[in-house]
């Protein structure tokens, strides 16, 4: 017992030193706690989370909507000019205040992707912040 | 012959009904202070031209001829006018922020080179709103001086 004791220090270092890896990186990038940084749009967990529950099995490459994907990719987002990225959050924003997305139809056959009103924010504001940021 | 007569009559029935029940197309405003061509961001023939061509659906002054009022096509006219000011209402141009401005001008060049708008089921019936290359060409080209513009207020 006294050994271990002895150790406690070492322990307490290490457990320190694993929480610092659990922090996030460039190279993760969907760790599950932290903020995913990207070129120059990031995503906060929460968004994250509220993006690949609701929004991601049409605006990603496994999407079979050849019009959604056209529209937006998520992945895509840093590769695009920041004018076009600036579009993107403008168009997200508009289309999730108007209630067009995600789709009624879509909605109907999966109840599970309809947004909260909380969730709505947050992806709104956080599609703002990053507009506004653009436009400087 | 019976049953004709019965069909008929219950189909005309319905189109009167309908008259009542089914909802008319959005009103028109008088007053539209935001409104892209009043505050002089277009002007001449390019004015013209999306009167003409665009605000029967993208603005709060659109031309009703008399039978969009009569259902069934009132209800597609209904369908297609709200649709049309929720994407884009030039009678409201001014609430746009910066940036929505910039990107509803960049959508006006997209349906444009991409034969998108005016729709076919329009131009269809109002053959006088077609677009010809050129004046396609005037209203992109409209389109990329008002982004500049707007850019750099």
């Amino acid at each position: 017992m006294k050994r271990f004791w002895m150790f406690s220090p070492v322990l307490l270092l290490t457990l320190l030193f694993l929480g610092q890896n659990d922090l996030p990186t460039v190279s993760s990038p969907a760790s599950e706690s932290g903020t995913v940084r990207l070129d120059t749009i990031q995503y906060p967990a929460k968004v994250k989370a509220v993006i690949d529950a609701k929004c991601y099995d049409c605006h990603s490459e496994k999407g079979d909507d050849e019009d959604a994907k056209e529209e937006l990719l998520w992945d895509n987002l840093n590769k695009l000019s920041k004018m076009d990225q600036l579009f993107s959050m403008d168009a997200i924003i508009e289309s999730i205040e108007d209630g067009e997305m995600p789709p009624e139809d879509h909605i109907k056959k999966h109840p599970e992707a309809a947004l909260s009103k909380e969730e709505a924010k947050l992806l709104t504001e956080w599609a703002d912040a990053i507009a506004s940021k653009l436009m400087e | 012959m019976k049953v004709l007569k019965i069909v008929g009559g219950l189909l005309l029935a319905a189109l009167i009904i309908a008259q009542f029940v089914a909802p008319k197309p959005p009103a028109n405003q008088e007053e539209n202070p935001g409104d892209l061509i009043e505050n002089g961001l277009a002007e001449g023939q390019v004015a013209q031209l999306l009167k003409n061509s665009c605000y029967d659906c993208h603005s709060n002054q659109v031309n009703y001829p008399w039978y969009s009022y009569v259902a069934p096509v009132s209800i597609l006219v209904r369908h297609d006018v709200l649709e049309g000011k929720e994407e884009l209402n030039f009678s409201e141009w001014q609430d746009y922020d910066k940036r929505r401005k910039l990107r509803k001008l960049k959508e006006v060049g997209e349906v444009l080179e991409e034969d998108e708008m005016p729709l076919g089921i329009y131009t269809l019936i109002h053959q006088g709103a077609k677009l010809s290359d050129a004046d396609k060409e005037s209203l992109i080209e409209w389109s990329e001086d008002l982004m500049k513009r707007t850019m750099a207020e």
